[in-house]
C-alpha cells in the first residue's frame, strides 16, 4: 500500500475571514487560529461589555463567560452560516444583561479612571493631537465625563449605542442581536442620543453655576 | 415599516438609501425645526466617538486560548472520529434498513400479486369427479400434476368392452347411421 505524505502547510491567518479560523479550529483545535480571532475581537468585545458594567472584575468574570460559552458551544450552537462576531457578541450581550439585571445595582462610574493605574484606559488613549497638557486634561474630562453620562442610560439604550459604537453595526443586527423591532432598535439610539444632550446640558449648566459662584 | 420619528435617527446613521437620504434634506430645508433637530442629534452623536476602548488583561485571553486548545483538543481524536464513525455508521444502517425493508415490501407485493391472479379459482373448495373435496392448497402445491392425474383417473372409470353383440339393451335402440334424408 502506497502512502501518500501530505505536506501539511500553515495558513496565513490574518488573510483568513472569521468564518475560515473558526472551520480550522473545530477541524484541527489550532490554537493559531483561535487566537487570531481572540486578537481581531477581543478588544471590541472587552470594550462593550467593560462599558455596560464599568467595573474592571466584573468585566473580566463576563469576558471569560462569554468566552467559555463561544468554546464549549461553537460546535454545537454556531452554523457557520451567520457571522461569527454577530454570533459572540449576542452571547456577551446576555452574560451582560443577565448579570446587569441580576444585580440591578447603581453602576459605580468611577471604575474608569480608578482602577489600577498600568491599566488605565486613558494610558492607552492613542490620540497624537492632544500635544497641550492642558488639552489632554479636557479631553480626559470630556472622556470621563462622557462615560459618567453613558452609564447614566437606561441598560437598553447604552446598549444600542455600545454597539453602534464599537462594531458599527447595522441597526437591522442590532435589532435581531437584542430581539427587538427595528423601529425600537432605532428609538433608543434617538432617545438615547436626547438623554446624553440633556445630560451634558445640566451638566454645562453645573459648572456655569460653580464659575458663577 | 420606519416611523417618522426615526427619520433623524436613520439620516445620521446613514441607513437611509441615497433617493430617500435627498427626500430627507429636501424636507430638512424645508423645516427648520427638523434641522435643529438633526443638527443637535449630529453633535451629541460626534461625542460618542470619544468612548474609549478598552483591553483585557493578557492572563485571561492567555488562560482562555489554553483553555479553548484543550477542550477542543480533547474533542477533536477522540470524540470527533467517534462521532464521525457513528455517523456513517447510523447513515449506513438506516440505508441497509430501507434497502431490506424495501426488498421485503417488493417481493411480499409482488408474492401477493401472484397470488391474487391465481387466487380467485383456488379460494374456494371443489368437487372432483370422484367426489373428492378437494381445496385450494391441494392445487397449489401439485397445480401441475392435478389435471394429469384427474385424466388418469378419468381413463380408470372406462371398462373394456369384451362382448361386442352388447349385453345392454340400451344400446338396441340406437341407431348409428348419418343421416339419411
Amino acid at each position: 500500500m502506497k502512502l501518500i505524505k501530505r505536506h501539511v502547510e500553515k495558513p496565513n491567518y490574518k488573510s483568513l475571514k472569521d468564518r475560515e479560523l473558526v472551520k480550522i479550529f473545530r477541524k484541527n483545535a489550532d490554537e493559531s487560529a483561535f487566537n487570531e480571532l481572540m486578537n481581531r475581537h477581543q478588544q471590541k468585545i472587552y470594550s462593550y461589555i467593560y462599558s455596560m458594567v464599568m467595573n474592571p472584575e466584573i468585566a473580566n468574570d463576563l469576558f471569560q463567560t462569554t468566552f467559555t460559552k463561544v468554546i464549549t458551544k461553537m460546535d454545537d450552537t454556531y452554523n457557520e452560516q451567520g457571522k461569527w462576531i454577530a454570533w459572540v457578541m449576542r452571547i456577551a450581550h446576555n452574560a451582560t444583561i443577565d448579570y446587569l439585571r441580576k444585580q440591578k445595582r447603581y453602576i459605580d462610574v468611577s471604575g474608569w479612571s480608578d482602577e489600577d493605574s498600568s491599566t488605565d484606559y486613558f494610558d492607552r488613549m492613542e490620540d497624537d493631537s492632544v500635544v497641550d497638557a492642558d488639552d489632554k486634561m479636557i479631553e480626559t474630562e470630556t472622556r470621563s465625563s462622557l462615560m459618567k453620562h453613558i452609564a447614566k442610560l437606561p441598560e437598553e439604550q447604552r446598549s444600542v449605542v455600545l454597539l453602534r459604537h464599537y462594531y458599527e453595526m447595522p441597526f437591522k443586527e442590532i435589532a435581531e442581536l437584542t430581539d427587538v423591532s427595528i423601529n425600537t432598535a432605532l428609538g433608543r439610539m434617538r432617545y438615547a442620543l436626547i438623554n446624553l444632550r440633556k445630560y451634558f446640558e445640566e451638566e454645562r449648566e453645573e459648572e456655569q453655576k460653580h464659575a458663577h459662584g | 415599516m420606519h416611523t417618522d420619528e426615526n427619520k433623524a435617527i436613520r439620516y445620521l446613521m446613514k441607513e437611509m438609501d441615497p433617493s430617500e437620504e435627498m427626500e430627507f434634506e429636501k424636507q430638512m430645508r424645508g423645516d427648520g425645526d427638523l434641522l435643529i433637530e438633526v443638527e443637535s442629534l449630529r453633535a451629541t452623536n460626534r461625542k460618542l466617538s470619544g468612548i474609549p476602548h478598552k483591553t483585557p488583561p493578557a492572563d485571561l485571553t492567555t488562560a482562555i486560548t489554553e483553555k479553548a486548545k484543550e477542550i477542543q483538543s480533547k474533542r477533536k481524536p477522540g470524540t470527533a472520529n467517534i462521532i464521525f464513525f457513528m455517523k456513517r455508521g447510523i447513515a449506513a444502517a438506516i440505508l441497509l434498513g430501507a434497502f431490506t425493508g424495501g426488498y421485503m415490501y417488493y417481493s411480499d407485493y409482488s408474492g401477493s400479486q401472484a397470488l391474487q391472479s391465481s387466487g380467485t379459482e383456488t379460494v374456494e373448495p371443489w368437487v372432483d369427479r370422484n367426489e373428492v373435496l378437494r381445496f385450494s392448497a391441494d392445487q397449489q402445491a401439485g397445480q401441475s400434476s392435478i389435471p394429469d392425474a384427474d385424466l388418469d383417473r378419468s381413463y380408470e372409470k372406462l371398462q373394456l368392452v369384451n362382448d361386442l353383440t352388447g349385453t345392454n339393451s340400451s344400446g338396441n335402440g340406437i341407431l348409428l347411421t348419418g343421416s339419411s334424408n
